[in-house]
């Protein structure tokens, strides 16, 4: 049960069902946008700010990819195939006909969603494993498109992006970059955070934990499903339109199954919330970065293991972390927090 | 039973099969307005079925059929229905387990809610969050009714088996329901809690004047809240009549208690 601090009260139900509920984590919010926005780019580099705007934008996409799977249910495994679709029309758009990044990434969006609502139409109607099953089959069928689109395309040799710009203001470099993409990020967290107290994020909750009893109390479960499946798509369209056009080009290896794997094992890292899509994502990215720095410094103690064993070394440190947290940690970091805070609430009388 | 009542359910014919299985055959009966109907019957009688089939979650038959609020109801989808202000609580758990009580009472309110995912996207600048403290207000009603208000923001997965079933019954209740479907909410609970439901029934057919429709195992509680029986024997209607006529009629005692001599 999530518990207050000791002595807050709410006094109307607007305070109750608040997003942010007291003046202590109002302080917290502004001081976290604070350090993220005004501080963090003061000192960090160019490398730490590439990694972050790698953060901000998989948000966007886990959050997509947590409004099926953590709030709806059902396991999607082509969320980085619409992540390309995503990329792939915003670069399209962009190149071929020069539209402006403000125009083609919603249409890239868009197209992604609707894509997402035509591949969900015949994976709904049955549940769970085949939902999985149909999604995998749509990750094919969409890379394989991309892969012989020809011209359109530009197949293997990848796609290029225009740089995104506001009449003169060209988002060039990475600390320009950053804060679009952070901004980007923000207002999917806030947008998707007001959707989960309304009734469509209830809907989406429901239909995951007892579809049948939803059904009885008036929900359409089937248009429940395809919702989230469109947003979800959605989010996918607008993480890989960023991507695209922060990247400048874009190749089809960087959208493999793998991928949408990897931000599987985010949620599940981070739990079935919002808060945990955000903490699974910046946990295995972090932990990416730490292997990056010191799978080399293992090669370098033991010869034996250098070159190809480091980046073996890499898929095994992976598989062991979320084998790791399915055990032990089942239902996440967020889950984990909201214990130490209720503990640190209730102490030192714990009752 | 009071026949100045008008009818509020009128079920004729009901004949239901799962493969060669008959589950109902040729159930007739009528609902009243406001009054608590009970389907009994032992085992597999056809009682869950018999509910199933007016919240159209079975298709029965088409030569039967099930008339409420002037609509045809067999056919019909079940969240169609729903529209029609149909409440159905449970047999055994059913409630929402990755929410709060709050919110399991709040889905309930789900069809009264007329917003899109756009609004829900920005809630402080919709009609949204305008709608939601409106009901929001009636949720406090049934939180405070049904004596849950020290769980409301408890998940339900966490929650004694006792306390789900209540809240089960008020998410059927946040429906606003005029139409009732009560399937085995006593079952399991003890006696002071199946006190408590049954007092929590007829305060609801009291204040609201709520249609309701009771399958119940208990003969105890169905005689003592229920207007009027239907006895379910094999899928094929034995009995109909006031608490009183069925606990004396012969062919209801034979099918419950097996007849004499045989």
């Amino acid at each position: 049960m999530y518990k207050k601090p000791c002595g807050v009260f709410d006094e109307t139900y607007e305070q109750d069902s608040a997003l942010v509920r007291t003046g202590y984590r109002w302080l917290m919010l502004v001081l976290l946008l604070a350090c993220l926005f005004g501080v963090l780019p003061l000192f960090a580099g160019n490398y730490f700010m590439d990694a972050m705007i790698n953060i901000a934008i998989m948000v966007i996409a886990a959050l997509g990819l947590q409004i099926i799977i953590g709030f709806t249910g059902q396991v999607s495994l082509g969320h980085a195939a619409f992540m390309a679709v995503g990329a792939y029309t915003s670069a399209m758009l962009s190149t071929h006909l020069g539209m402006s990044f403000w125009i083609a990434m919603p249409l890239a969006a868009l197209f992604a969603g609707l894509l997402g609502i035509l591949i969900a139409m015949p994976a709904l109607r049955i549940r769970g494993f085949y939902v999985a099953v149909t999604t995998l089959a749509a990750h094919y069928i969409i890379m394989w498109l991309i892969l012989h689109g020809g011209n359109l395309t530009k197949g293997v040799s990848g796609m290029t992006a225009g740089e995104i710009r506001i009449g003169s203001f060209a988002f060039d470099n990475e600390l320009k970059f950053y804060y679009l993409a952070m901004l980007f990020a923000a207002t999917a967290v806030f947008l998707t955070s007001n959707m989960m107290r309304t009734k469509i994020g209830r809907a989406m909750i429901a239909v995951r934990d007892n579809d049948l009893a939803a059904e009885f109390m008036g929900i359409n479960v089937f248009k429940t499903k395809v919702t989230a499946f469109f947003l979800s798509s959605l989010y996918a369209g607008v993480a890989g339109s960023l991507l695209a056009h922060y990247q400048g080009i874009i190749t089809v290896d960087q959208f493999t199954l793998m991928d949408s794997i990897w931000m599987l094992a985010m949620l599940i890292i981070g739990g079935a919330t919002i808060t945990g899509a955000i903490m699974g994502v910046v946990f295995l990215k972090i932990l990416q970065q730490v292997v990056l720095f010191g799978a080399p410094m293992i090669g370098h103690v033991f010869p034996i293991f250098a070159g190809s064993a480091v980046a073996a070394f890499m898929q095994i440190f992976f598989g062991a972390v979320i084998i790791l947290f399915l055990i032990f940690e089942p239902r996440g970091l967020f889950h984990r927090w909201q214990i130490t805070l209720s503990t640190f609430r209730l102490w030192p009388f714990p009752y | 039973m009071d026949e100045k009542k008008a009818v509020a359910v009128k079920v004729s014919d009901i004949s239901l099969s799962f493969g060669g299985v008959r589950a109902l055959s040729d159930v007739s009966f009528d609902v009243h307005e406001g009054e608590i109907l009970a389907i009994i019957g032992p085992n597999g009688a056809g009682k869950t079925s018999m509910l199933n089939c007016i919240n159209g979650f079975y298709h029965a038959d088409r030569k039967g059929s099930i008339v409420y609020k002037d609509r045809e109801l067999i056919g019909m989808k079940t969240y169609d229905i729903a529209k029609l202000s149909v409440a159905r609580v449970f047999q055994g758990i059913q409630t929402y387990g990755g929410m709060t009580t709050l919110d399991n009472l709040m889905t309930g309110m789900h069809l009264t809610l007329d917003y899109g995912v756009l609004a829900s996207f920005f809630y402080f600048w919709s009609k949204a969050k305008k709608q939601e403290m409106e009901k929001r207000r009636k949720i406090e009603d049934i939180i405070d009714f049904l004596e849950i208000k020290h769980i409301r923001k408890a998940y339900v997965g966490e929650l004694a088996y006792g306390l789900r079933k209540r809240v089960d019954f008020g998410r059927a209740l946040a429906m606003e329901p005029d139409l009732l479907l009560l399937d085995e909410p006593m079952a399991g609970m003890n006696l002071e809690e199946k006190e408590d439901m049954a007092r929590f029934i007829l305060d609801v057919s009291e204040e609201k004047q709520t249609t309701m429709v009771l399958v119940e195992h208990d003969m105890g509680v169905v005689m003592d809240i229920a207007d009027h029986i239907v006895v379910l024997d094999f899928g094929k209607k034995i009995a109909d009549g006031t608490p009183e006529q069925i606990s004396k009629d012969p062919v209801v005692i034979a099918a419950y208690l097996g007849e004499e001599g045989n």
